[in-house]
């Protein structure tokens, strides 16, 4: 930018830095004479209103098309809470995760005899999601 | 007008303050907010709806955050001479160094947009002439303009080089600025 051209622009900046300055301290009246330029009050503003509406719609449709584009996303797998799972759930996770794989055989066998507690048992289950996760990547 | 007093944290208030500070505007709110972007869209392509439009999306989206404490016109206000003051400085450098070029040389430039460009340069020129014409009868508030509101010189100051005793200075921006915001509000300023 060159030298004239930013004294150009400070020289706006410091006209809309009055207005607001003024605006500050206007009168309704003064107020509605420099929003409506000549026009009707209520036209200003159901256009204000308008403008607003259209950011706000625009706004949670960009929300919606990113919460979108993140479930298409492969990385995008929702984990679910190992904290928040009941004591069937666990169960139900291992048991299928088990029948799916050989080597489990010993956890399953351990889980039978009661040799393995609930943080234990939630502890297996958190790796099994984590494994499943990684799968799925 | 909503202040916000919900505060979400120490620094910033959190979006549903946002959304319920804007959700609360009265129609007093959206007429003194128009008026707001009247002057922060002066010497750019974008209409008054177009900077209340934008600022509210930027609000609304989290892109510019409420800092706790500061009223929320005020936020709104800033982030209107922001979106203003950006416009105009794209508008006023880009088009220069392609017209320099276009000037040059008329085959040199053939992309789209010129026509924009030339519209944005003269916008400017135009806001700047009604702006001197504006104050051709009235040479101390032209020097308390420049120097005070563009320049941000001390009130000394600016008394001193406009020639008026310290007492006569509200006096003379109240007439400056009543006759800027009179020249906006009637379109001779734009």
């Amino acid at each position: 930018m060159s030298r004239n051209d930013e004294t150009r622009r400070q020289g706006i900046d410091g006209l809309v830095e009055a207005l607001m300055q003024y605006i500050d301290e206007a009168n309704p009246a003064e107020i509605e004479e420099l929003a409506s330029r000549g026009g009707e009050r209520t036209a200003v503003v159901s256009a204000a209103r308008a403008a607003v509406a259209r950011a706000r719609s625009e706004v949670a449709q960009r929300r919606r098309e990113r919460v979108r584009e993140r479930m298409r996303s492969a990385s995008f797998k929702p984990t679910p809470d190992v904290s928040q799972l009941s004591l069937a759930e666990l169960k139900a996770i291992l048991a299928e995760h088990v029948a799916n794989d050989d080597a489990s055989r010993t956890m399953a066998a351990r889980h039978e005899k009661g040799e393995m507690d609930e943080a234990e048992l939630r502890s297996v289950v958190a790796d099994i999601l984590r494994l499943r996760q990684n799968q799925d990547e | 007008m909503n202040t916000g007093s919900g505060a979400a944290s120490a620094a910033h208030h959190d979006q549903d303050d946002v959304d319920d500070a804007v959700g609360a505007w009265s129609d007093d709110d959206y007429l003194r907010l128009t008026a707001r972007a009247v002057a922060a869209a002066l010497g750019t392509d974008l209409s008054p709806e177009d900077v209340l439009n934008e600022a509210a999306s930027l609000l609304l989206s989290g892109k510019r955050p409420w800092k706790v404490g500061v009223p929320f016109e005020a936020h709104v206000t800033m982030v209107m001479k922001q979106i203003g003051s950006n416009r105009r400085r794209a508008m006023v450098s880009r088009p220069t160094k392609e017209l320099e070029v276009f000037d040059n040389d008329p085959d040199a430039y053939r992309g789209p947009g010129i026509d924009d460009m030339v519209g944005s340069r003269l916008r400017v020129e135009r806001l700047e002439k009604g702006l001197s014409q504006l104050f051709d009868d009235d040479p101390v508030g032209w020097v308390i303009f420049e120097a005070r509101l563009v320049e941000q010189m001390s009130v000394e100051d600016a008394c001193d080089l406009a020639g008026i005793p310290r007492k006569d200075y509200e006096t003379a921006l109240k007439r400056v600025t009543r006759k800027l915001a009179k020249a906006v509000g009637s379109g001779a300023l734009r």
